[in-house]
């Protein structure tokens, strides 16, 4: 688990994701620079992971999904609960694909940016 | 060196495209944002917090989300006499626990009937509690389940050119193209207080799938039509009335039972205890005293009816 990002995991998600690959990413940001890098990338993670939740939840378990998040987001009992409600079959390898995809995302974005720097 | 400042308005630029996209795909789940005032970093944040406190105090206060409930246990009470406060009071609290754990350990069950000894039970310890005859057979009528999972429903026509926006909440369930399989809510084409009750607290059940549906469609429709039943969420200790509004689900959706926007929301249906799993009972009731709505049991429970 990452020493920087999630000293404790404070999703239902959190614990199946591989944090440390985020950690790389965050290498190539100053120090003081880390902690607002660290909060944008959780903020994307969150958006697409709640995406992709949404994605395959009947449109009336949404604000039953949202009211249990509102109220712990961290609570397991929600995974549990969608591995019930969602319509896909395996609840946490989307979140994991979800994660994953971000990432690639992510580092594509940044390695396009230091690319583009160098050849200035 | 890259310039990290730069780095970091990629990633917020990134970010930010996530947000308006979620925005624009999940339309109800933006208005359930905005009209909570929260954001889903929010979500995060709070827990963070919940959690640092939780490891101060030991404990985390849950907040529920808040509903606009209509609790038939008070309106209950002006229809029942002393008598079933003294039949209940016969009830101790231990015995009451028992009824429940033994509700939640049905509704765990796989989809079908109770053992006969145990739906008896059930039936009269129920019926003694909620002041009302409550069964699993009436009048010689069975669903094919008892216990099973009730899915969420859309809202239905109560007259022809009804829409959604003329309904009271949880707009965000939409509303079903076709009217209910027993027809119109409206009495003699009037929208009464009863058939807007009757809507906003209905069941589907799965009429189509009764062995004798073929042989005795016209009966049978007449007596379902509308009939008062009962949900039973033991793991929330709410139970819901209603009435038999539409038939289904479809077999192949694995779920035996329907609610309404409102008895699936108020009851907690699909609470993360309850996971949809309920106990579905008709209601005795020729003279029409048991009104629709939320009860919840707890209010039931023996030494809270001392108190009152």
């Amino acid at each position: 688990m990452s020493q920087i990002l999630f000293q404790q995991p404070s999703t239902f998600y959190d614990h199946v994701l591989e944090w440390e690959l985020l950690e790389e990413l965050l290498e190539q940001f100053e120090e003081q620079e880390k902690h607002t890098a660290h909060q944008e990338m959780a903020v994307a993670i969150d958006h697409a992971i709640h995406h992709a939740i949404l994605d395959h939840l009947p449109i009336e378990h949404h604000t039953v999904y949202l009211d249990m998040c509102r109220s712990g987001v961290h609570e397991m009992s929600i995974l549990e609960w969608l591995e019930i409600a969602t319509t896909h079959e395996n609840i946490i390898a989307l979140i994991q694909e979800t994660y994953i995809t971000v990432y690639a995302q992510l580092k594509t974005r940044l390695s396009i940016h230091q690319s583009g720097l160098t050849t200035l | 060196m890259p310039n990290s400042s730069t780095k970091l308005t990629t990633i917020a630029t990134f970010s930010q495209q996530l947000k308006d996209k979620f925005q624009q795909k999940h339309q109800t789940a933006q208005a359930w944002f905005k009209s909570k005032s929260v954001e889903i970093p929010d979500f995060r944040r709070a827990s963070q917090q919940m959690l640092a406190a939780a490891s101060l105090a030991g404990a985390i206060a849950m907040t529920n989300p808040s509903v606009n409930q209509r609790v038939v246990s008070d309106l209950l009470k002006e229809n029942q006499d002393s008598s079933h406060h003294e039949l209940v009071a016969q009830l101790t609290s231990e015995e009451y626990d028992t009824v429940i754990i033994k509700l939640q350990a049905a509704a765990k069950m796989p989809p079908g009937h109770l053992p006969q000894d145990d739906e008896l039970y059930l039936e009269q310890q129920l019926s003694d509690i909620l002041g009302f005859g409550v069964t699993a057979q009436l009048d010689g009528n069975r669903l094919n389940h008892t216990v099973g999972t009730m899915g969420g429903e859309q809202h239905l026509r109560r007259f022809p050119g009804d829409s959604l926006d003329q309904h009271d909440a949880y707009l965000e369930s939409g509303i079903a193209p076709n009217r209910g399989a027993f027809g119109w809510f409206t009495q003699n084409g009037e929208l009464t207080q009863q058939a807007i009750n009757r809507e906003k607290y209905y069941f589907a059940v799965q009429t189509l799938y009764l062995p004798d549906w073929n042989t005795k469609h016209p009966q049978l429709k007449e007596w379902y039509k509308f009939r008062k039943m009962i949900v039973i969420n033991p793991a929330e200790r709410i139970a819901m009335v209603g009435v038999v509004g539409d038939a289904g689900p479809a077999a192949w959706v694995k779920k035996q039972f329907g609610g309404s926007p409102e008895i699936i929301r108020e009851g907690k249906i699909w609470s993360p205890n309850s996971k949809g799993r309920v106990i579905l009972l008709f209601i005795d009731d020729p003279e029409e005293r048991v009104p629709l709505g939320f009860i919840n049991l707890d209010d039931l429970r023996p030494a809270v009816l001392a108190q009152k």
